[in-house]
Parts: structure tokens; sequence; C-alpha cells
């Protein structure tokens, strides 16, 4: 299961937990890795154990360190950054989508292409108008980066699903 | 210890070892390859660390043709048994392709259906991850038989525990129509796919050469048929999308759901969206945008997200209650109604319903779409299901008219008038039988007769403009009572707090029945 | 000794340190809670409680009126008012007076003449105790300033009259700067003490900030508790103290002059209270009155360490009239040497305050640590007072072993959720000019050790929190 540290510029730790074992009533073993840059990587195998109230972590089993009992929090502390933690599953709408190809999702026609091939631009930013159900749409960048191909022209009428312009 | 009892605990280590490794470590290994997770991986990635508990670990089938009994899995080629889902119990059963591809025999599905008994009675959500070939041929009628026990403990579950079918891995034939009952379908693209008939029976009937990917793929299914809610990149993806949705589902209907915590205050001003909704008509923009502003954190799980994009639906939480969210989008074919956005609309609003959660509906509607498409497809009779969904409701629903809400689609769109509790606008909502311009053509076509050129337009202008002067504004429906109240954009996540709030306890007795017969 | 009912006027670690003095003595500890205040942890150690209405620090814990009319009401023999807020307000002594109530502290005409900067170094330069050239009164233009400045040499430093904490003071290195930053400053001490009254004095290169424990009784006895060092400064505020000083090291003689000199200034003002004499010490060991501060201060858990007496219970009972229970001077001794760390909710790198909620604390310590706080669990930090939660203090026989303790005890905080300055010190506690001990007042500008910590996200640390909280899960 995978567990999501954002911090309050977007940076992103995910974390990922492989393995749970449960020992006893007061000793369990995780088994943590995590992603960068798409990969499985720093996995390792920890213990938790609980003394006297408190809990003790351990990598090997026999040299034990406490750690701070939290009830379920919503941030994760790392030197001078506190992370939102979004255990199991990152919330929907947090991500803003990103697409470089652009697709016609209704049957239109082309009133203004905005861009030309080689234009550098920025999410969020218009590309094209399409007219459809009398409405002028405006076709919107979903990230950043510079148009590499445009399939259309100014006044072409399109069914849906017609690839209008890629972004790279 | 004395030995005996040594052996007898070793025995049963043992045999608990031979039941977790399923058909054995080559075949995981293969089913590591092909990027797909065993049955056993898959329960203990979607429920919370340590939670799960198995039922029927070593089931094993009884059926003696064609050389079945040589080879006994225990288990049976499924795990069922009960786990957590962020601390909220849930039934699961697994298929496990390793066994016999998955394939259902009697046993297998006897098992599936004890767990689906369980679930029923103890009141707590079912959820099925389905990767298996198909029927147990060697079994004959009575794999059959075992399909249609399932299917039947589909339906008679179906609106009382939630229900949701994962499906990652094939899933043909006969076998589709479990998942297609429940609530929801979660489907991993290129790894999983679902057909009642195949690519080659296909080919041999009808002479069409099509792959598995293209007849019923992830994306076809989410796309095209709109058969499943949700698409999903990898395994991982699917279990996180499972668990959030999980966070807005009630355990069983008429259960009370706890609040989703949230530190957003619930007071804050939408000054976000003050000037999103643009007064002139014809410009669209983004309803998301709305949605994303007035929810708690910006959190907005998205159901049949990629299919009929002209409507909206969700769920959300506002101040920690949650809600379902159903929303024209204008920025798509302008938002207006269509066949598949009434029935995508319709089944997710009769979801909340039977789940009591609160609906929001943001209204921002031209009508329905015309076309002979439409009209040859029944958009009659699916358009009805819409309006059958809401006026049959009886929880909490709240409706604001952000925009445009014209003709039959006003009334359609949980409208005052088929008992939506409250009903909200902002200053820009129009509401009317019709756009200014169309109406213009009608009500005025003997003033019009007989003008021509600039006179024409001249005169036709100054009609339109008297016409938008006196419906393209919500205060006519105000001053009879079909719209509560005119807000502001920048309030609008504290009103639908505080009228949620207000709405809490309703309740409201249907006449008694059978059932009501929905237009199908 | 009849039981007396003491208020605590204050919150946070030093509510909790002043309750416990109380429960020592036998007296009834009287706390305050304001509105956004029902949990906290100093309230534990009091007998009784008291709802201060409101939440900002003009509406609780600096409102006289509603103090003193809470005190009467609850029939207090005492207010203990703490460090900060009304600790060093006459005022406020003096109204405490008139209600019949004993402000617990030093007389008001102490309080008044140390309070004011002007007529502290007056009477200080009386007594014969050095003071930094500059001027005794307030300097009322820039040209005046500029003057001043001229014959006393720069660089300068403008000071509020009235300031302190390290609020309302600015370095000036030439004519220039004085004509940019007089109005500043005297804006900033406008509003932040109420008077806008500048000083302008010399300024010390490299100085070393010393100071000296004074307790004094009602008879007339006045006691020093040796000295501390306290040059670990950020924005001109206290980040780590020692005692003894590293840098008079083992100068008995200088140590005997100096703490002689501050009895002195105390006798001087008929001080009896605890109280302490703050001086500046240039690079050539001579020193300079600065400040006195007269009431209990953050740091005073180091002279407690060294000298092992409880100056809290000795001021409660000084302002009482009671016995000090200290016979003479020669029966105050030292032994080894203390450091404390101010645990403060802030950015370790930035240094600027980070309110936020503690979600976890565990304490984990090796022998001869002290830990003064008011964290628990759900401790909310809000931005309405001083970030600090608590002081760590570590005592061993010579400095290095306190240092080695004071590492071992950073190591062993573990406080969760909030950002605070921990990473900060354990660089500090390992960096050589620290270990040296040859430090100033602008080691935190020079040596930068803020730079030197490693902010790398540490994957086994968020494995070993993030496994703390599945095994909470778990219902382990």
């Amino acid at each position: 299961m995978r567990t999501y540290l954002i911090d309050s510029e977007k940076n992103e730790v995910v974390v990922d937990l492989t393995k749970t074992i449960i020992h006893s009533s007061d000793k369990v073993e995780f088994e943590f890795s995590s992603f960068v840059d798409s990969e499985l990587v720093n996995k390792k195998s920890v213990i938790i154990r609980q003394l006297a109230g408190s809990y003790f972590y351990s990598e090997n089993g026999v040299s034990w360190s406490k750690i701070a009992k939290q009830k379920l929090p919503k941030k994760i502390l790392s030197i001078d950054r506190v992370f939102d933690v979004y255990r199991g599953y990152k919330p929907s709408g947090l991500a803003g989508g990103g697409e470089g190809a652009l697709l016609t999702q209704m049957p239109g026609k082309i009133v203004k292409i905005l861009v030309k091939e080689g234009d550098e631009v920025y999410k969020g930013q218009t590309l094209v108008i399409l007219e459809a159900m009398k409405m002028e749409n405006e076709i919107k960048c979903g990230v950043d980066g510079v148009v590499k191909s445009i399939h259309v022209k100014e006044g072409d009428a399109l069914d849906s699903g017609i690839l209008m312009l890629e972004v790279e | 210890m004395s030995d005996l009892l040594e052996t007898k605990r070793q025995e049963l280590l043992e045999l608990r070892e031979k039941a977790n490794l399923g058909g054995g470590v080559e075949r995981i290994e293969k089913q590591h390859a092909t990027g797909k997770y065993t049955a056993r991986e898959r329960i203990e990635r979607l429920v919370d660390p340590g939670s799960f508990i198995e039922f029927d670990k070593f089931v094993t089938h009884k059926c003696a043709s064609f050389g079945l009994d040589k080879t006994h899995y225990l288990g049976d080629g499924v795990i069922t048994g009960i786990g957590k889902i962020n601390g909220q119990k849930v039934a699961l059963f697994s298929q496990d392709f390793t066994c016999w591809g998955g394939a259902l025999g009697a046993a297998h599905a006897k098992k599936i259906c004890k767990i689906m008994d369980f679930a029923l009675e103890n009141r707590i959500p079912i959820i099925g991850m389905n990767d298996s070939g198909g029927a147990r041929i060697q079994e004959g009628v009575e794999s059959l038989a075992g399909y249609a026990d399932i299917f039947y403990r589909n339906v008679k579950c179906s609106g009382v525990i939630p229900q949701i079918s994962l499906v990652m891995g094939p899933c043909a034939g006969g076998a589709v129509y479990s998942p297609a009952i429940t609530d929801f379908i979660f489907m991993v693209d290129k790894t999983s796919y679902m057909f009642v008939t195949g690519p080659d029976v296909i080919k041999t009937v009808t002479h069409e050469e099509v792959t598995k990917e293209e007849l019923g793929g992830a994306s076809t299914h989410n796309e095209k048929s709109g058969v499943v809610q949700f698409k999903c990149v990898d395994e991982d993806d699917c279990f996180e999308r499972v668990r959030e949705l999980m966070s807005y589902l009630p355990a069983s209907n008429f259960r009370d759901s706890q609040a989703k915590a949230s530190a957003d205050s619930v007071f804050r001003d939408n000054t976000k969206i003050k000037e999103t909704v643009p007064v002139n008509p014809k410009k669209p923009y983004d309803m998301k945008e709305i949605i994303l502003d007035i929810v708690d954190d910006s959190q907005f799980l998205e159901v049949h997200k990629d299919y009929a994009k002209n409507i909206i639906c969700g769920f959300a939480s506002i101040g920690g209650i949650k809600i379902g969210i159903v929303a024209n989008q204008p920025q798509v074919l302008a938002g207006v109604l269509d066949i598949d956005s009434s029935c995508k609309a319709g089944r997710f609003v009769r979801f909340c319903d039977a789940f009591d959660i609160a609906i929001l509906t943001l209204v921002d509607v031209p009508g329905f779409l015309p076309g002979t498409v439409q009209e040859y497809g029944g958009i009659i009779k699916h358009g009805s299901k819409l309006l059958y969904a809401y006026a049959e409701a009886t929880v909490p629903m709240i409706t604001l008219i952000t925009r445009k809400a014209y003709g039959g689609a006003y009334d359609v769109m949980a409208s005052k008038h088929i008992k939506a509790d409250v009903n909200l606008a902002y200053p820009t909502a129009e509401i009317a039988v019709m756009g200014a311009e169309g109406a213009v053509n009608i009500v005025f076509r003997n003033e019009l007769k007989g003008l021509e050129g600039e006179a024409f337009d001249k005169k036709k202008a100054e009609l339109v403009t008297n016409y938008e002067k006196e419906f393209n504004n919500p205060y006519r429906a105000a001053e009879l009572g079909y719209v509560d109240s005119v807000i502001f954009p920048e309030e609008t996540r504290s009103r639908l707090y505080e009228y949620f709030c207000m709405l809490k306890d309703k309740k409201v007795e249907l006449p008694r029945r059978k059932h009501g017969n929905i237009q199908l | 000794m009849k039981t007396k009912r003491v208020l605590i006027a204050n919150r946070g670690e030093i509510a909790n340190r002043v309750a416990r003095a109380c429960r020592e003595l036998g007296h009834t500890a009287i706390g305050f809670y304001t509105d956004n205040e029902l949990n906290a942890q100093h309230l534990q150690y009091c007998d009784e409680w008291i709802h201060l209405k409101g939440s900002t620090n003009a509406e609780t814990y600096l409102n006289m009126d509603a103090i003193i009319e809470l005190a009467v009401q609850h029939k207090v023999d005492g207010i203990h008012p703490g460090y900060g807020f009304l600790s060093e307000n006459g005022i406020f002594a003096e109204k405490l007076n008139k209600a019949g109530i004993v402000f617990i502290g030093p007389n008001v005409e102490a309080i008044k003449v140390m309070g004011d900067k002007a007529t502290s170094k007056a009477l200080a330069q009386k007594a014969g105790v050095p003071v930094v050239p500059g001027t005794s009164e307030a300097v009322p233009t820039i040209a005046e300033a500029i003057k001043v400045a001229n014959e006393i040499g720069y660089p300068i430093l403008l000071k509020a009259v009235a300031g302190g904490g390290g609020r309302g003071m600015r370095a000036c290195y030439d004519e220039d700067e004085i004509k940019k930053q007089f109005e500043a400053v005297g804006r900033e001490s406008l509003s932040a003490f109420g008077n806008g009254d500048l000083l302008v004095e010399k300024l010390i290169l490299n100085p070393r900030h010393i100071e000296v424990q004074i307790l004094a009784d009602k008879k007339g006895n006045v006691f020093h508790f040796f000295e501390r060092e306290c040059s670990v400064q950020r924005r001109h505020q206290k980040i780590i103290e020692e005692a003894p000083s590293p840098f008079i090291g083992e100068d008995e003689e200088l140590r005997r002059e100096l703490c002689e000199t501050a009895v002195r200034l105390a006798k001087a003002v008929n001080y009896d209270s605890a109280g302490t004499v703050e001086f500046i010490m240039g690079e050539d060991k001579s020193f300079y009155f600065l400040e006195m501060n007269t009431r209990i201060q953050v740091e005073h858990p180091i002279t407690e360490e060294i000298t092992g007496v409880d100056l809290i219970v000795c001021m409660i009972q000084s302002a009482f009239g009671e016995d000090l229970n200290i016979p003479s001077q020669e029966w105050i001794t030292r032994s080894g040497h203390a450091i404390e760390c101010r645990i403060c909710a802030e950015d370790p790198i930035t240094m600027l305050p980070s309110p936020g909620l503690v979600t976890g604390f565990e304490t984990n310590f090796p022998q001869g640590v002290r830990f003064d706080h008011c964290l628990f669990k759900d401790l909310e930090v809000t931005p309405d007072f001083d970030p600090m939660v608590g002081k760590l203090v570590a005592k061993g026989i010579v400095r290095s072993v306190a240092i080695r303790k004071m590492r071992a005890a950073l190591e062993g905080v573990y406080i969760e959720g909030l950002k605070t300055n921990i990473p900060l010190h354990k660089v500090i506690m390992n960096e050589e000019t620290f270990i040296a001990g040859k430090y100033s007042t602008s080691y935190i500008s020079e040596i930068a050790p803020q730079d030197k910590i490693n902010t790398e996200v540490d994957f086994t640390s968020i494995y070993k929190k993030m496994a703390g909280i599945e095994a909470k899960r778990l219902g382990m």
C-alpha cells in the first residue's frame, strides 16, 4: 500500500508498504520501499515493538530506538519540511491533469488556432478555439512544453476524438 | 510440547504454507511477468496492512470428471475473507489465476456465495477481484449453476450493501454479468478485458476482425460502452482508487456514514470562482473549477470520468458531509443532456439515493441534444431515467443553477418540482423555456414577418434584448418560490454546508409498493 | 509558614516551573487558561484553574485589569509573572501593591529604574559599574544621533529606550545608515513598547553576552550565582546558553570581579528578588553593563544546575519576606558545566516561527538531562505566543561532557508534526567553533550552522515514522 507525502511546495515522496507480518501482539514487521523516478528503491524491513507503552523501532531486531507514538496523523516532519500524509491513496482532484495530445471532445468547427509549431506553451494556455453546440470552446493545454505538430487548420469541421495538435 | 502435538502444529503450518502458494511458484512468476499481482498479493495490497482474515482456506473441489481429481489446489482458486479498508470492514473475494486460470467451479462459486451471504448478513460492502478464464468446463452445468448463484446474490445485495468489482484479468462470457450488476467496476488498463463473446466467436459469426483490447479493454469500456466507471493505470492505482471510493461509501444502506475528516474551513470564501461563470451564454467554462473550489480540500472523486463527459458525477465532501455531485459540464457539448449522460447520471443518482448519500446538482444545461441519432437511440426513454431517478430520490438534495436551465432539462435536473429540497441560483442564472434567440423566433414570428435585411436584424435584436431582460435572470423563478435563494458564487461553500446540515435528518416515505417501474 | 495562594500570570513551560515550585513550598498554585488553552499542560501542575477570557496577548496575559480583578476575586496572596508579559511592568507591580497582592519579583522602584535604559545606565555609572560609551538620555533627532556617534566612534548601535529581547535595536556603521535607520527603529519601538525614544551607544565588535544571576531578599542580603554566557543568538534572541562562561574560563579573578560588580549594582537599587545583570564583554575581556532584567530569566535552569539552588522557590520565599535559607555567599558554590538549548517551534534553517500541531511527543534521555517544557501530544502551537516550547538542559562535570550529553539528549527528543530547531542544535553541538567555546554573538550569522543542516529526505526516518503510524493503526 502506498502512502503519499506531499509538502507545501507539492514535492512528493511516495512510500510503498509492501509487506506486513504480525509476529505477535506487540511485534510487527513492515517492509517499506520508496518510489524514485517510478522505480522502487530503498527497500527496508523494519520491526516495531511495543514496550512499556512506547513504540520501539529496529532494523535488525537487536537494537531498538524509541519513536513518538502518534495518533493517526495527517502530517509527517522531515527536518525543515512538513509533509501532508495521504495514506493509501492520493485523493483525486489534487493532481492536475497532464496530457500532451489534444483531442476534440465533441464534433465542431475550428474557429481559430492560436499557436504555431515550435511555440513554447504553458499549462492552461488556450491553444485552439473550437465552435460546437453554438459555443466557442477554448481548448487549453494540459502540460508545459513545445507545440510539436498541428494536424488541423482553421475552418476544419471535425468529428469527436480527432487529434488536433501535440505538445511535447 | 509433546512430539505428537508438535507434529499436528507442523501439519497446520505446512497446509497454510501450501494454500498460500496457490498454483505454485512457477505460475506466480508467470503472473508477475504479465504485470499482475497474485490473488493473495492483491488482497494484501488493497486492505489495511495486516487486517485480512481468510475464510475457507482449505476448500477443494469434489469433481472427478476428466481427470480433474488429480489436481487439487487448497482454496480452489479463489481467496475469500474479511479485511478493513480505511478502518472500515469489507468482505472480499479474489480469483486466483494461478489455479486453472481462475476457472470457476462449484466449490469456487460456493466460497464466493458464502462470503457474499456473510457480507449481506453483516451489512458490509463486498469487493470482488475478477481474474478468471471462465467456467471450469470439466464441471459442466455445476459451474454454470455457480455463476447463477453469484448473480442472484449480486441482485439481492444491490442497494443494500455497496458492491465493487475489480476486473484485473480476463472476464468473459456469462461471468461479466456479476460485475455488471455491481455498483462500481474498476478495470486495469492493458491487462484486463471484458466481453460477452470473444474476438474468435465474433470473427466466425460476423466476420469482424477485432483485438481483445479493442473489443473489451479498459479504455473501450471506460470511454465507449460506459460499462466501467474507473479505468486504472495499473493494479496499484486500482487499489488506491478503491480505497478512495470506499472513503465515501457507508457500510450499507440506512447505516450512518462517518464524517470525512477535513481541516478545510466551511466558512472559506469561494473567491476563486467569483468570475468563473461567464455572463455570455455562448462562452463555455469548466464546471470542475467550481466543484473543486467548493468541496473540502479540493478532493473530488469522479465517477465515469471519460464517459459522457457532458455530465460530471462524483463524490466529495463539504464540511465532512459526504455528498454525490451531479453537474452539467458546459465545456463539453455545451453541457447538454443526451442518452449517455442521462444513463450515467441516472445510475449515479440512484446509487446515492440507495445509500443515503446527499446529492448536490449543479445546473448549466441548454436542453436535450437534438438529432436523429438521439431520437432513434431512444433519448425519450433514456432521458426519463434521470428524471425518474431524481423524482424517486429521498435523500437530501440541493440544486444550484449556475447559468442556463432551459426547457425540459430544467425540470429534469433536480428542480423544485420534482422535490429537490433546496434550490439555489447564482445571479447569472437564466431559467426559461429556451434561449432568447429561439424564443423570439417563435413568440414574435408575426412581428418579424415581412421584415428583411437590416430592419429584420434591428427588430430582432430589440426583441432579444427585451426577452433577455425579462427572462435572463433567476428572479422570476424566485418570485414563484422555485428558487429558494439567489446567492453569490463566493458564498457557495458556506451556504451549501448550512443547507446540508439542516437537511441531515430528512425523512421522506414513498408510497408502499413492490418497486417502481423505471424505464429500462 | 502560612500556606499562600499564588497566581501564575503566565503560560507555557515557565508556568509549569512556577507551579512545581509552589507545590514544593506547599503553596496553592493557581493557573490561567485562555480560550485556546483548555488543554494547556501547565494546568496539570496547578491546584486551581482560572479562565482568562480572550485569546490574544492584549486580551489575556497583558490585560492587567482583568488579571488583578480575577486575583482579588480568587483571594490570591501573590502573583508570579514568569518572564515576558507583565514580568517587568512597574505599573502592574504598583497596581498589585495597591490591591494588597504581593508581586513576586522586585520592588516597584527597582523595576522602574532598571526598566528604563537611561536611568539604569545613570545609576550603574553612579555605582561604579562600567557602561558602554554612549548617551544616557534619549536622542531626539538624527543630527543629534550623528553627533554622538562621531564622538564615541563607529560602529554604533541605535537602541530603544524601553527595548528588550533584541527588538528595537539596529547597528549602524556610518552616518548614512543612521539617517536611514533612525526613524524606522523609532517606529518599531513605538509599536512594540509604546515608546519611540532612542539611545545611541558604541557597538562592541565580536562581543560576548555574559550575565550574572542575582538573588536578594527583603532583608538586604544580595547573593550572586555566578555567570551565564548567552552569546549564541539569532535575531538578538538567545537560543543556547551555558554556565559557566567558556570565554571567562579559568579566569577566576575576572569572574569574581564581574559577579561582585553585579552585586554592587543590585545593592544600589535595593534589589530584593531574583534578577539578572547583563554585561557585554569585548575581546579584551573588558565588560560593560548592558541592562538588568528584574525577573526570572528563561535560562535560569543552567544556574540552578551548577549551583543546586532552586531560584524560583527562593524568589517566592523572598517575595513573601521569608528566609532564603542561604547562610552566606560562601555557601553558594558551583560545580560542573551546564548547557541549555531552547527548543522553539520554528524552521531550523530560516529560524522563522512555524506554528503547528504536535501529533506525537516522547523523550528518552541520558542521565543528567533536564527538560522544562510545555509539550504534549495534541498541543497546538499558535502564532499568538512565543514559539519556545521547551528548554533542554544538560549538565556534565566539564564542558565537553555537557556537550556530549546534550548531543544524546537532542537525539532523545521525539517531537512529531511540528517543525523545531532541534536539527540546528544538533549541528551546533558538533560544530568546531562552538566546541572550542570561541563564539561571539555573531556566531549564527558568521558561522551559519543552519547551512550545515542536511535537509535531504531521509527515508529511514520516514519509514520509522510510518511504521509507528501503521503499528498504531493495527491497534498495537
